[in-house]
């Protein structure tokens, strides 16, 4: 026996090589999966000419990285001796912080340089945006008013503004700080009449009396039972602006309970072993006392902060419908419809008893995406009249060479018609420049 | 396909040794040459044919050498089947670079510059020219006989452990195992697993770890860099370029040992040298071997005066520096280690260990400088790191340096680097490489392989997986 220990050994090997590219192929051993959202490669399918320029090998093996049998664990192990001996993330978007408090590398990047470098290089430009924004925000607000419907901003807090004291120090600080645009779009909101709530600046006031965490150690977003508790605010907020009753809730006690999601999300987001656990959160339950009131449809456009409501508040007894456009794209809870390109959004920005922009501080670059300018064309002009102004820009790019050429390559890219291409870019211009080409939204 | 892919180490490896195990002996040359060009058809689809058209010739010229009666005639047979291996090189490795230098002329001439579409260089084609013309040189001098088989030829050039990086294989040392391998030997196959993996893991647990704070810290300002982090970047990338290179000639030789192979050993602990000299007996063996027999001897060696001696010992050294990259960085690298060896020939500091434990770093530090030429290819850039290490700036370390997986991981690998300078590393030395293992020994050190191997495949896959918490748009 002991003299065939290595031919058995070496058939051993064989077989678990073989095995991983059977578990590959077949998972036929189910496996704890890796926590976050990633691109899956296709099977790539060979051509001669992609063979011979050497992309299908290069696909075929990002595809073979990313499927391989056994790749979860495999993952989790060297993550976990990076994070237990080096106090490291693999993850390049978690950051671990002092005291282990882990940090979304945005609000680290938006904390130490700005995250307007992701959009300019020129600090006058981002704050001419911000400004043409909140100037945009407040005329789009009037105009819903005026149509009954209640618009307004709810600024939600970033880790790295509620807890700086635990963030990284800058080592890779090579940039001088920009302007922030929590700090841009306040200023302006003030000035131009924004309605809006702050829930960060409430956060910071209250941060060292409360007993319960606001953000948590291991989690990216503001903490449930924070979150239950500036929603309530938030809803008497929107009684007070807008008018549309809503019906009362009761809170109870909070208590101690396990940790529930998101309240540990960058920690699961680690992807290790053994996942580090989250100190003892604190939740409160949310009860409607009284069902007889009627229930205002709402909108809420923004970040994924509003996940914690839906998972914390009955909203099903409160409004009529609580339509989630995240980022103003995908649409949650609406039975209808997937994404707001979809809508026909006079009806329904006519049908909202109220819209919210739900923003978190670091994410506030993003305002609206692009919501308030198509908005305000929407409510302005005419479907002609925009159509006109659109085959206005579309000729305006057929006479640019360059331009023309750019959008042929990137219609072959895209697999979509040049005209197709066209119309996009005009759209796009309508969306993000809409002063330049409509008069009645400089007044 | 390089051999830490997931490509190679999931699919490529097991269905090949599968096949190689499974077929009878005589059939295992022709699954070698097959597996052999799809490893090369797959990162080099372009140049395959190339490769196996020049590598025919060279056969069949090879042959006509051979039967030819007059030395003549078989001069001029070797002439030309080396004007087909070195031509190819010249072609592939070094036009780009000529025509470069002849078009910098012309323009400080002031004259037009000359049109030239990039020439892609082939990988691998250092290596498997180097073992053509040892089969060529061999063949003529008599010290072997021509291959009989084609595919047995084929196979000892393109044979894929060790086609991309070496070791260079000399034609009279293996030709007998390609022609009568003795049968597969289990506990054979295990040692070639063991040295797989340990050579996997150099490269992936210490050489890229490393590397990725090196390439960092040479990608920033380096005018800015203080003294400590210059010396600390450039002792890195020494221990990168080791554990890399090193970690590659393992891997090919437990692959060629698996196989039934002995490969010849490429380094032996380079850094623990008491000279520039000795060190060139312990760094890239088989490439020193090579440009030993089939360069400096028949330029004369020793044999033609002291001066003439040190003339072919600069030349050798500036053209090797040539040979591993057509950059005039790479030739004053060549060009300073030839000083060296120059120098200690003429001082006698190439020979014995008298002061050991003082020879020894100062033989590094020379070392790690000459890496800093090989490392940086902008000249300029080069002088002004060089100008940090010795600018006496001890201001403060920065990140990347500072960085603790990364200080760890240079600790372990200096650890390894000179853990032979002690009796406990060559014990440890000769235990992990040349020991029969008893049945017990195999069971844990095979535990131990799998493992690594495992936790070698969660550090290539991990290190570029970093999942969102949800999609953005």
């Amino acid at each position: 026996m002991m003299r065939n220990v290595p031919k058995i050994l070496g058939i051993m090997t064989m077989v678990l090589l073989l095995l991983v590219a059977a578990q590959g192929e077949w998972h036929f051993k189910r496996i704890r999966p890796l926590t976050g959202a990633y691109v899956m490669d296709p099977i790539p399918r060979p051509t001669l000419k992609t063979i011979m320029d050497g992309s299908w090998q290069a696909q075929t093996e990002r595809y073979i990285k990313g499927s391989f049998g056994f790749r979860e664990p495999a993952i989790r192990l060297y993550n976990q001796y990076v994070y237990s001996c080096y106090g490291k993330s693999m993850n390049k978007g978690v950051i671990v912080g002092r005291d282990g408090y882990l940090y979304e590398r945005y609000f680290v990047e938006d904390y130490y340089e700005s995250r307007m470098y992701r959009y300019t290089e020129n600090p006058d430009e981002l704050k001419h945006k911000f400004e043409m924004e909140a100037k945009r925000l407040a005329q789009l607000q009037e105009l819903l008013r005026e149509r009954g419907t209640t618009l307004f901003v709810v600024i939600l807090p970033g880790k790295d503004m509620l807890y700086p004291e635990h963030l990284p120090p800058a080592d890779t600080l090579t940039r001088t700080p920009g302007p922030r645009a929590y700090t841009e779009y306040t200023r302006l909101f003030n000035q131009y009449g924004v309605r809006y709530v702050d829930i960060l600046d409430w956060f910071l006031t209250i941060r060292d009396s409360v007993t319960y965490d606001l953000m948590t150690q291991n989690g990216t977003h503001w903490s449930n039972i924070a979150a239950t508790y500036a929603f309530d605010s938030i809803m008497r907020y929107m009684q007070n602006i807008g008018g549309a009753p809503i019906r009362p809730v009761q809170l109870g006690q909070p208590y101690y309970d396990y940790t529930r999601e998101p309240d540990n999300d960058l920690a699961e987001l680690l992807n290790l072993v053994v996942t580090p656990g989250q100190p003892p959160c604190q939740y409160v339950n949310v009860r409607v006392t009284d069902n007889t009131q009627g229930k205002p449809g709402l909108i809420v456009l923004g970040d994924s902060f509003f996940w914690n409501i839906t998972y914390n508040f009955p909203l099903d007894s409160l409004f009529r419908y609580t339509h989630y456009w995240f980022y103003n794209n995908t649409i949650y809870f609406d039975p209808e419809h997937d994404n707001t390109s979809q809508l026909d959004m006079r009806k329904t920005l006519d049908d909202a008893d109220y819209i919210m922009l739900s923003y978190c501080s670091g994410q506030l670059y993003d305002l609206g995406n692009e919501f308030i300018g198509k908005s305000l064309i929407l409510l302005l002009y005419s479907d002609e009249e925009i159509q006109a102004v659109r085959d206005t820009i579309c000729a305006h790019i057929r006479s640019d060479e360059n331009w023309l050429h750019n959008l042929e390559e990137k219609a072959a890219n895209e697999g979509i018609s040049l005209d197709k291409a066209i119309v996009n870019d005009a759209n796009y211009l309508m969306a993000t420049r809409p002063e330049e080409y409509f008069d009645k939204l400089n007044q | 396909m390089v051999f830490s892919s997931h490509i190679f180490l999931l699919y490529f490896l097991p269905a090949f040794l599968l096949l190689y195990f499974l077929v009878p002996a005589k059939w295992r040359n022709a699954v070698l040459l097959a597996a052999s060009v799809i490893f090369y058809a797959w990162g080099a689809p372009d140049f395959v044919l190339v490769l196996l058209v020049s590598t025919v010739a060279n056969f069949y010229i090879v042959k006509a050498m051979d039967k030819a009666q007059s030395r003549k005639t078989k001069r001029m047979w070797c002439a030309a089947a080396l004007t087909v291996s070195l031509g190819l090189l010249a072609w592939f490795k070094y036009a780009n670079f000529f025509v470069d230098n002849v078009n910098a002329l012309l323009t400080s001439l002031g004259l037009g510059v000359m049109g030239w579409t990039k020439v892609l260089l082939p990988i691998g084609i250092s290596f498997f020219t180097f073992q053509s013309v040892t089969y060529v040189v061999d063949t003529y001098r008599g010290v072997n006989r021509p291959m009989k088989s084609l595919v047995d030829y084929v196979v000892y050039i393109i044979m894929f452990p060790q086609l991309i990086a070496g070791p260079i294989v000399r034609y009279n040392e293996i030709a007998d195992q390609i022609s009568a391998r003795r049968r597969l030997r289990w506990d054979e196959c295990l040692q070639g697993f063991y040295r797989f993996v340990i050579g996997l893991s150099k490269k992936v647990l210490i050489a890229d770890v490393i590397g990725r704070s090196v390439d960092m810290a040479l990608g920033g300002d380096l005018a800015a860099m203080d003294t400590g982090s210059a010396w600390i970047t450039i002792a890195a990338y020494t221990m990168q370029l080791y554990f890399d290179f090193s970690g590659y000639s393992d891997m090919a030789i437990g692959l060629g040992r698996i196989m039934g192979f002995k490969f010849p050993e490429n380094f032996n602990n380079p850094y623990v040298s008491t000279s520039v000299t000795e060190f060139w007996r312990r760094w890239h063996i088989t490439l020193g071997t090579f440009m030993r027999n089939y360069l400096y001897i028949p330029l004369g060696g020793n044999r033609s005066g002291l001066w003439r001696t040190y003339f072919n010992l600069w030349v050798v050294f500036l053209l090797s520096g040539l040979w591993h990259g057509a950059g005039w960085n790479f030739v004053l690298w060549g060009a300073y280690h030839g000083i060296f060896l120059v120098v200690e020939r003429m001082t006698g500091l190439n020979k014995g260990e008298r002061l050991k434990w003082l020879r020894v770093p100062v033989t590094f530090v020379v070392v790690m400088v000459g890496w800093a030429l090989f490392r940086i290819e902008d000249l300029g850039q080069c002088w002004t790191f060089i100008t940090r290490l010795f600018a006496f700036d001890f201001t403060s370390l920065q990140f990347p340096i500072l960085d603790a997986q990364f200080l760890t991981t240079l600790g372990v690998a200096l650890i390894f680097a000179f853990i032979t300078l002690f009796p406990f590393g060559r014990k440890l030395q000769q235990w992990t490489f040349y020991t029969e293992y008893r049945p017990a020994q195999h069971i844990a050190v095979w535990a131990v392989a799998c493992i690594m191997f495992f936790f070698c495949l969660g550090a290539l896959t991990a290190t570029d997986f970093s999942p969102f918490i949800y999609f953005r748009f």
